[in-house]
């Protein structure tokens, strides 16, 4: 099998913060409140009334007809607006699309009301009669609520906006699927099943919902944000043959994924087992150990036992390391992001290792240094035991 | 490193049967498992025939094997019972027996109570989020808002102790092929040793099906009685939903020789691609569908050929058919080779598992390359002129088939492609 040398580039990325991944970087440091008020959580609905929400983008805004607002909701119009961001990057890459483009999507489940409050009063009324509900659907439920409900009509928008038919995959529903996406999409370039790979994730939208879902899975109240964290996975120029690995020292600007792992553990105990796994697997695919590592960014911990299994993952895998790397996460500036928390600090990371920088938190402020080593440790812990780990390098001087 | 992977374990759970042997043996005799349906209460829904699991069967069967400690969907338990059955098939018994396994499982539109919100708020609450939120304990948690769609690939996981990485995929009806073809990649490049692959769904309930409704996708014909789906006809008019799961057990050779497993046949290739076109309809061409077959080829290091069979797709949608058609003619044009080809559209007995429709086709893919046997397509009484392959019409074929094509295309333009060949050491 044919390998290729990968490099990630194009990094785009939609957050409350703004629209630049210069943008997270500097809200992050100036300690900036990102948040919004949200009218649906104000009350007894969690105990907080904001939340790091980004405006719906409209047609023009993603640069399509208003029909494609029929056929999505809230969060395929964010990874569209990601996707955008990422291909608006430079020219000299040539036209976007096409059968060598592929795409890999981490989507989220699309969480909202069957029926709006507007109607319950007539559901009520036809509870008893099955026959009078399933008229109530067939009148009140928007024609095409079959594709809009479905998470990955995203993957058919942003396919059919931008013209890639290259190989494709889209995971659901939480952050590890956001990371698969990094990852496979990646190999789909190193294997030489596409030229280019669009990876993105998007969060999911804040919904009341949601919280239902967050609490049932045991959430520890961390506030939810929006979003979406878009890249490319390009074929290194010169041909170099070397796969998902070691550099091959072929002076390629923009970062590249350099290792990965990934396994499953069920409980809290087997949780941070698998993490370990997985953090090593990708040292190892990277040719580095622990001590290679300049910054790490553990993913949102919005559970007690996600947070726990992480911890103690990392202490594991630092254990022996002379200088434990700084351990960061976007959460202030971006609340928890689902799917697209790890792609957001993946773009975080490649916006450090360019500049050769990286953020620290200091109680709570945060302050920016010279990373000590080029590369960055990305992970994500899904919601029933799910992990992934990437390690990123920045790209030889 | 570059493994080859074979398929050492199969389990299904449909309208046809609650094994793989019953389904098989279904298909190959040209049983469907069609029939008329209602919506429970609801006998006016314009939908009226599906391919739906027989509740009091399985639950005879498969009670304690689809239970869980948390409340599940159906499609959920019928994934857990198809599981437990692909990895009995295999001889898997705990982590101990093969290496290193992971899952994946293709996964669509999660199942929804359509009562939720009335169930929360109650007759006497104020409609509103902040009633729902001091009543939300009142919502359904065998609903797909608590049982995500991850819930079955990491309960396949957590309950045979499975270590390996844990993948939902969600490209619509393409899902559980995405599935497989991943599974096998992660095989062949030696991230893990074993995969249990495959897709569960369930659309027969109200706000599915009304989606599905609404978008004209089901057909709502009453012509035909239980010979309603009919893949490639001229008097087809859309797809007969069904329910059910389907898994197999992957396996690199190294470790199903080592360990003396029964190898059914050998996954050679898999092919992906998108359309570019439409959410609401294939590229007209085919082009997608004929990238998604080439590249599997390719990945396979398959001519076209050496190709004996394809598995459509062949959802008996009048937009499907006839685009498949021309994008087999596209792929397999050299030589005219398409005219010796054998067509089979499994859905026209099975219905579409939607999600998980890639996977029984899979099974029967590689039964019919280890038996020589086509199922047939049936109800294909008057082929639509452009519509012009072989299709097996009516009855199964005895004839080898070395080597097959599964297709699966998806809501959007997701389209995805599997090779199975007969295995040769």
């Amino acid at each position: 099998m044919t390998t290729h040398d990968v490099r990630l580039t194009a990094p785009g990325l939609l957050t409350a913060a703004g629209t630049d991944p210069g943008d997270l970087w500097e809200a992050l440091v100036a300690g900036k409140d990102t948040r919004r008020p949200t009218e649906a959580l104000a009350g007894p609905w969690p105990e907080f009334d904001t939340a790091f929400l980004v405006d719906d983008p409209d047609a023009a805004t993603l640069g399509v007809h208003r029909r494609v607002l029929r056929t999505s909701e809230k969060q395929a119009r964010m990874a569209l607006h990601g996707a955008r961001l990422a291909l608006a990057g430079p020219a000299e890459r040539g036209p976007v699309g096409g059968p060598g483009w592929g795409l890999y999507l981490g989507l989220p489940t699309v969480d909202e009301e069957l029926l709006r409050f507007g109607a319950l009063d007539r559901l009520h009324k036809a509870a008893g009669s099955p026959a009078e509900v399933a008229a109530l659907y067939g009148r009140e439920v928007p024609p095409f609520s079959g594709l809009s409900h479905l998470n990955s009509t995203a993957a058919a928008h942003i396919s059919a906006v931008f013209g890639l038919t290259g190989a494709m995959a889209a995971y659901s529903p939480f952050s590890d699927a956001g990371l698969t996406a990094l990852i496979d999409g990646a190999l789909s370039v190193a294997e030489g099943e596409n030229e280019v790979a669009l990876v993105g994730a998007v969060s999911p939208k804040v919904h009341p919902l949601l919280f239902a879902q967050y609490e049932e899975l045991g959430w520890n109240g961390a506030v939810p944000g929006e979003g979406a964290a878009f890249l490319l996975a390009e074929r290194a120029p010169g041909g170099a043959v070397g796969s998902v690995g070691p550099v091959a020292g072929s002076g390629v600007p923009g970062a590249r994924l350099a290792g990965y792992g990934r396994a499953f553990g069920a409980g809290p105990q087997d949780r941070a087992e698998a993490l370990v796994e997985a953090v090593h697997a990708a040292l190892e695919t990277a040719g580095t150990d622990a001590g290679g590592i300049g910054w790490v960014l553990p993913d949102a911990a919005w559970t007690a036992d996600g947070a726990r299994s992480q911890d103690a993952a990392l202490d594991r895998v630092f254990a022996g390391a002379a200088d434990r790397p700084a351990r960061f996460t976007s959460e202030p500036a971006t609340g928890v992001l689902g799917p697209a928390h790890p792609l957001a600090h993946a773009v975080l990371a490649l916006h450090g290792l360019a500049a050769g920088r990286r953020l620290v938190a200091d109680g709570d402020a945060v302050r920016e240094e010279a990373l000590p080593a080029p590369r960055a440790l990305v992970l994500a812990c899904g919601a029933r035991g799910q992990v992934c780990a990437v390690v990123l390098e920045g790209a030889e001087k | 490193m570059s493994r080859r992977v074979v398929v050492t374990g199969l389990g299904a759970v449909c309208g046809l049967g609650l094994d793989w042997q019953t389904m098989w043996e279904g298909l190959t005799a040209g049983r469907s498992a069609i029939r008329a349906w209602q919506l429970p209460g609801v006998p006016d829904f314009p939908v009226r025939y599906a391919a739906p699991v027989d509740d009091a069967e399985f639950a005879a069967r498969y009670g304690a094997e689809a239970d869980s400690d948390r409340p599940l969907e159906r499609r959920a338990r019928f994934g857990l019972a198809a599981a437990a059955q692909a990895l009995a098939d295999a001889g898997i018994d705990g982590p101990g027996t093969v290496g290193r396994i992971g899952t994946a499982v293709g996964s669509g539109v999660p199942e929804r109570d359509p009562y939720e919100l009335l169930h929360a708020i109650g007759e006497d609450g104020q409609p509103g989020w902040q009633t729902l939120f001091g009543r939300r304990d009142r919502l359904d948690r065998a609903s797909g808002l608590f049982c995500t769609n991850d819930a079955l690939a990491a309960g396949i996981a957590a309950r045979h102790r499975l270590r390996g990485p844990a993948l939902n995929f969600s490209t619509a009806c393409a899902g559980a092929t995405h599935a497989v073809g991943h599974g096998f990649r992660m095989i062949r490049r030696g991230e893990v040793d074993a995969m249990v692959v495959g897709g569960a769904d369930s659309v027969l309930n109200l706000p599915t099906m009304t989606g599905l409704h609404l978008l004209g996708a089901p057909s709502t014909s009453e012509l035909f009685g239980d010979r309603l789906c009919r893949a490639f006809d001229r008097d087809r008019s859309g797809l007969v939903a069904a329910e059910g799961a389907a898994m197999v057990v992957l396996e690199s050779e190294q470790s199903a020789r080592r360990r003396g497993a029964t190898i059914y046949a050998e996954l050679a290739g898999f092919g992906t691609s998108l359309d570019a076109y439409q959410v609401t309809a294939p590229h007209p061409e085919g082009h997608g569908a004929a990238l998604a077959m080439s590249r599997a080829l390719a990945d396979g290091q398959v001519a076209p050929d050496a190709v004996d069979s394809i598995n459509a797709h062949g959802t008996s949608t009048p937009l499907n058919d006839p685009i498949e058609t021309r994008a087999i003619k596209d792929v397999f044009a050299a030589g005219a080779h398409y005219r010796k080809l054998a067509v089979t559209a499994n859905k026209t007995m099975l219905g579409h598992l939607i999600a998980a429709a890639g996977a029984p086709e899979l099974i029967a893919t590689v039964l019919s390359v280890r038996d020589g046997i086509v199922p047939p397509t049936l109800n294909l009484e008057n082929p639509d002129p452009a519509c012009d392959l072989d299709y097996v019409p009516e009855k199964a074929r005895y004839q080898e088939v070395s080597v097959a094509v599964s297709n699966s295309f998806g809501f959007g333009g997701l389209n995805a492609s599997l090779v199975v060949r007969g295995y040769e050491h």
